[in-house]
C-alpha cells in the first residue's frame, strides 16, 4: 500500500475513532475501539488479509451488522488494497448513494482509478478520477497526471492542450516517463510536432550528463531510439541519423540504434557506411532482434556492394547461427515442457511457493529471449495470480492446522465433560460425606467437652503417654520400691501427676478454640467440596450442549475448507500448466522469427547463385 | 531483352521477398495491450476465492474466541504507543499472577504501525473470575538513545464478561522518558 494511502488512512483513524458506531450498543463503545485500532495495526503492516477478517468480525460483533461511514471508507480501503475489486466497488457505490460526511477521500478515487486502469476498465477509471477534485502534490500528483494522460490516449480524447499537463522541468525519473508517455500519446494522436518536441527535449544531451541516473539515460536513449525509426519510418533517414547518433553505445537500446542507424544509411544510398554499425551489430547475444537481423543486413549491403562473394559467406553463416539458436532454443523448450517452469525456476528452493519480480529477471538472466517477459502484463498477472493462490493456500492450510487444534481442544473437553467429571463427582460425594461423618463426630465430642469441661479430651499424646507411664510407675510401686530405694516415690508421682493435670486444665480454653477451629476448617472444607460439585455440575450442564454446537462447527468448516484447498489446488495446477505455457509460447514465437530468417537467408542464397547464373551466361554469350 | 527483363524481375522478387525481413523497425510504444479475455474471467474468480478464504477466517476467529476463549474466563491485553513517540520498543513481556503469560519482540514493521496509532493485542486467554495481578515490563531504547526496562503492575478483577486491559507506553514530556498507562475496557 502506498505511504499516501497510509496517511489517508491514519487520518481517516483520528478522527474516526469518536465516531465508531457500535450498533444498538450489543458490545461497548470502548471494546470496539480496541478492536478497530487492532484492525489498523495489521493494516499499517499491509497484512490487509489479517485487517479485513478482524474487521469482518468486529461487523459480525455489531448487532446491525453495519459498520457507520468512516468504519465503510476503511472497509473500502482495505478490500480495494487486498484485491478485492468488486466489494470494494459495491462499498464505495453505496456511499456514494448516501452522500454525506466525511465523502470519500480523492486519494481512495485516485487508487480506485489506478486499479480499474491495470484492469483495463477504462471507463470505470476514468469516472474514478471524475471525482478527484483537489490537486495532489508528490507521487500522488504525478500518479494522477500519468494515469490522466494514459486515459486520454486510451479514449482517444484530445491531448492537444499542453498546459493542461505539467511538463514541468523533467527534473526526476517519474516525471522523465511521465514525459515519454505524453510525447508518445501525442504523437499517435497526430499532434506529431507536439509530441516530437517532447520527445526531443527528453533525449537532448545535458551538460550534466554523467550525474543522471542509469535508468534516465536510457530512457533518453529510448526517446532517440523513438525518434529516429519514426523519422526512418517517413523516409527521412538524415534527421534519423541524427538521433541515432545520440544513443549510448553501451545501453539498453544500443543495438536497435545500430540497426535504424544502418538503415538510415543505407536509405541515404551509403551502404559501405552502412556496414559499420551493423558490422558492430552482429557481434552482439542473437538473442536480441536486432542482432538476428544485422545476420541479413550485412549480407544485403556487402551483395549491394557487388561483393557478392563475402555476402554469401556472410549468409553461410547466418544460416549456421540461426540453426544452431534455434536448436538451443527447442533444448530449452523441451525442458521446460518437461518439468514446468516453476519448477525449472525454483529447483534450488523446492519449497519456495511465490514467483517474485528478482526470480523472473534472474530466469531472463540465463534466458535473453524472455525479456520481454519483465514487462509482459498477461504474464505478470498470471505470476500475480500463482502467487495470490499460493498465499491463499497458505492461510488454508494454516486454517486447517488450527481446526485440528480445536478438535483436539473440544475432544479434551468432551473427555472431561462426560467421562472424568463424573468421577470426580464421585470422588467429591465420597470425600464430602466422610467428612460430614467426621465433623458430626467432633461436633458432639467438642459439645460435650465444652458442656463438661473435659480438659483430659484434650490432653495431647505425650500428655497422654506421661500419664500412663505415671500409672505404670504407681500400679508397681510396691515391687518397685521393696526392690530400689525411691524415697518418697508416691510423693513425687502425685507431684508429676499433679502438674500434667495443672498443664492440661491451663491450656483448656485455647485447646478447646483451637479443636473449634479445627472443626471450623473441616465445615469450611466441606463447603469447599459442595461449592466444587456445584461448578462441576453448572460446568457441565452449560458446556455439555455446546460440545455438540461445536463440533458440528469444527466439522463444517472443516468441509468448507477442504472444499476451497481442493479448489485452490486446482487453480493452482492451471496456472502452472499456464505460465509454462506461456513461457513455451515466447520461446516458441522466438524460435519462429528465427525460423523465418533462416528461410529468408536461404532464399538470398538462391537469389545470389541464380543471379550469378544468369551474370555467368551473360558473360559467356558475350 | 527477354532474359533482362526475367533478371530484372527476378531480382524484383528477390528484393520483394527480402525485404520485409528488414521491414521491422521499433514502433512508438505501444498502448497497454488488452489483457487477454481469460485473465479477466480469473481475475473475478479469484476474488471470489479470496472471499471464500476471508470468510472462512472470520469464522475461524470467531470459533476460536467462542471455544477457546468464553465470555467468562476471557482476558486480553493491549499494547499501545502515545503516537509520534521517539521512543523505540523492543520488547513487551506479561505475566498474570506470576505467570509468564506471553512475550513478544517487536519488528520495526511492527513499531511503525504501533506509532502510527495501532494496538497490537499482546495477549488472549483465560483467567477464573476473582481478583488477580497483571506485571507488564517493556524493554526499548529511549529519546536518548539510552536502554530502558519500564514495569507495571494491575490488580484487576476478573467479573463475567470478557476483560480487556490496555497498555499504553506513553513519553513522559519533562524528561523524555518512557512509561505506562493502564486502562481497563469494558
Amino acid at each position: 500500500m502506498c505511504p499516501n494511502r497510509i496517511k489517508l488512512v491514519y487520518f481517516l483513524v483520528t478522527f474516526l475513532l469518536p465516531a465508531i458506531s457500535s450498533g444498538d450498543g450489543d458490545v461497548t463503545l470502548d471494546a470496539h475501539d480496541l478492536y478497530f485500532r487492532e484492525v489498523l495495526y495489521y493494516l499499517y503492516q499491509q497484512q490487509y488479509q489479517t485487517a479485513l477478517t478482524h474487521l469482518e468480525v468486529i461487523k459480525q460483533e455489531t448487532k446491525s451488522g453495519q459498520l457507520d461511514r468512516d468504519g465503510e471508507i476503511i472497509a473500502g480501503e482495505l478490500n480495494l488494497s487486498y484485491g478485492l475489486l468488486n466489494k470494494a466497488e459495491n462499498i464505495f457505490e453505496k456511499l456514494l448513494r448516501t452522500p454525506g460526511p466525511p465523502e470519500i477521500p480523492d486519494e481512495t478515487w485516485l487508487e480506485l482509478a489506478k486499479v480499474y486502469y491495470a484492469q483495463n476498465s477504462i471507463e470505470k477509471s476514468a469516472y474514478a478520477l471524475s471525482h478527484i477534485h483537489k490537486p495532489f502534490t508528490g507521487t500522488q500528483r504525478e500518479d494522477y497526471e500519468q494515469l490522466n494522460i494514459n486515459l486520454h490516449i486510451d479514449q482517444d480524447r484530445q491531448l492537444t492542450n499542453s498546459n493542461k499537463f505539467n511538463q514541468g522541468t523533467a527534473a526526476d525519473t517519474r516525471q522523465y516517463y511521465s514525459q515519454y508517455n505524453l510525447g508518445t500519446g501525442l504523437i499517435r494522436n497526430n499532434h506529431i510536432n507536439e509530441g516530437i518536441k517532447i520527445l526531443d527535449e527528453i533525449g537532448a544531451p545535458v551538460t550534466d550528463h554523467d550525474l543522471l541516473s542509469d535508468e534516465i539515460k536510457s530512457l533518453k536513449d529510448k526517446a532517440n531510439t523513438t525518434l529516429g525509426f519514426y523519422y526512418l519510418d517517413i523516409h527521412n533517414p538524415q534527421k534519423a541519423v541524427s538521433y541515432f547518433e545520440k544513443v549510448r553505445l553501451n545501453g539498453a537500446y544500443t543495438n536497435k540504434a545500430l540497426l535504424g542507424m544502418g538503415w538510415s544509411l543505407a536509405e541515404l544510398g551509403n551502404l559501405k557506411d552502412a556496414l559499420a554499425p551493423w558490422v558492430e551489430l552482429q557481434k552482439g547475444d542473437i538473442s536480441d532482434t536486432a542482432v538476428q537481423e544485422s545476420l541479413l543486413t550485412v549480407p544485403y549491403a556487402l551483395n549491394g556492394l557487388k561483393a557478392q562473394h563475402q555476402a554469401m559467406e556472410q549468409y553461410n553463416d547466418a544460416i549456421g547461427r540461426y540453426k544452431k539458436e534455434i536448436q538451443s532454443l527447442q533444448s530449452k523448450i523441451d525442458v521446460i515442457q518437461r518439468n514446468g517452469w516453476i519448477s525449472s525456476n525454483d529447483g534450488s528452493h523446492p519449497d519456495k511457493h511465490l514467483i517474485t519480480y528478482q526470480d523472473i529477471r534472474d530466469e531472463v538472466l540465463d534466458n535473453p529471449y524472455l525479456d520481454s517477459l519483465a514487462t509482459d502484463n498477461d504474464f505478470l498477472r498470471a505470476v500475480d495470480h500463482y502467487n495470490e493462490l499460493n498465499i491463499l493456500k497458505q492461510t488454508l492450510l494454516d486454517a486447517q492446522w488450527n481446526i485440528g487444534v480445536y478438535h483436539l481442544h473440544l475432544a479434551n473437553k468432551q473427555h472431561l465433560l462426560i467421562e472424568q467429571a463424573p468421577n470426580i463427582l464421585r470422588n467429591n460425594y465420597a470425600r464430602s460425606a466422610d467428612s460430614s461423618k467426621i465433623l458430626e463426630q467432633l461436633k458432639t465430642e467438642l459439645t460435650r467437652i465444652a458442656n463438661t469441661e473435659d480438659a483430659l479430651a484434650l490432653m495431647t499424646e505425650k500428655e497422654q503417654s506421661q500419664l500412663r507411664v505415671l500409672k505404670l510407675v504407681n500400679d508397681n510401686i510396691a515391687d518397685l520400691s521393696r526392690l530400689f530405694n525411691l524415697g518418697r516415690l508416691d510423693d513425687k508421682l502425685r507431684i508429676y501427676h499433679g502438674i500434667i493435670l495443672w498443664d492440661i486444665t491451663m491450656e483448656y480454653d485455647s485447646r478447646l478454640k483451637n479443636a473449634q477451629q479445627t472443626l471450623a476448617g473441616l465445615e469450611s472444607k466441606i463447603a469447599g467440596l459442595s461449592q466444587q460439585r456445584n461448578d462441576i455440575k453448572n460446568f457441565r450442564q452449560e458446556n455439555l450442549g455446546d460440545t455438540d454446537k461445536f463440533d458440528r462447527q469444527i466439522a463444517l468448516l472443516q468441509e468448507k475448507v477442504d472444499t476451497a484447498l481442493n479448489e485452490i489446488d486446482s487453480d493452482i495446477t492451471i496456472q502452472t500448466s499456464k505460465l509454462t505455457a506461456y513461457v513455451v509460447a515466447v520461446l516458441k514465437a522466438q524460435q519462429s522469427h528465427l525460423t523465418a530468417n533462416l528461410g529468408y537467408a536461404y532464399t538470398a542464397i538462391a537469389q545470389l547463385y541464380e543471379v550469378a547464373y544468369i551474370t555467368g551466361l551473360k558473360e559467356d554469350k558475350q | 531483352m527477354k532474359s533482362g527483363s526475367a533478371l530484372l524481375l527476378l531480382l524484383v522478387v528477390a528484393f520483394a521477398i527480402i525485404n520485409p525481413v528488414f521491414a521491422q523497425k521499433a514502433p512508438l510504444e505501444p498502448r497497454p495491450e488488452q489483457l487477454q479475455p481469460e485473465y479477466r474471467a480469473f481475475d473475478g474468480k479469484l476474488g471470489s476465492l479470496k472471499d471464500t478464504v476471508l470468510t472462512l477466517s472470520r469464522e475461524l476467529v470467531q470459533l476460536e474466541k467462542d471455544l477457546l476463549f468464553p465470555g467468562n474466563t476471557q482476558i486480553s491485553v493491549f499494547l499501545s504507543f502515545q503516537s509520534k513517540s521517539i521512543l523505540a520498543l523492543q520488547s513487551v513481556q506479561l505475566k498474570i499472577d506470576d505467570t509468564v503469560v506471553s512475550s513478544h519482540i517487536y519488528s520495526s514493521r511492527e513499531i511503525d504501525a504501533l506509532q502510527r496509532g495501532g494496538v497490537h493485542r499482546v495477549f488472549l486467554g483465560n483467567v477464573s473470575e476473582g481478583t488477580h495481578n497483571l506485571a507488564a515490563s517493556v524493554i526499548g531504547t529511549d529519546a536518548l538513545g539510552q536502554d530502558y526496562r519500564r514495569n507495571t503492575t494491575l490488580t484487576f478483577k476478573k467479573d463475567t464478561p470478557p476483560k480487556f486491559i490496555e497498555l499504553s507506553v506513553v513519553e513522559v514530556v519533562q524528561d523524555r522518558q518512557p512509561d505506562f498507562i493502564v486502562k481497563e475496557w469494558q
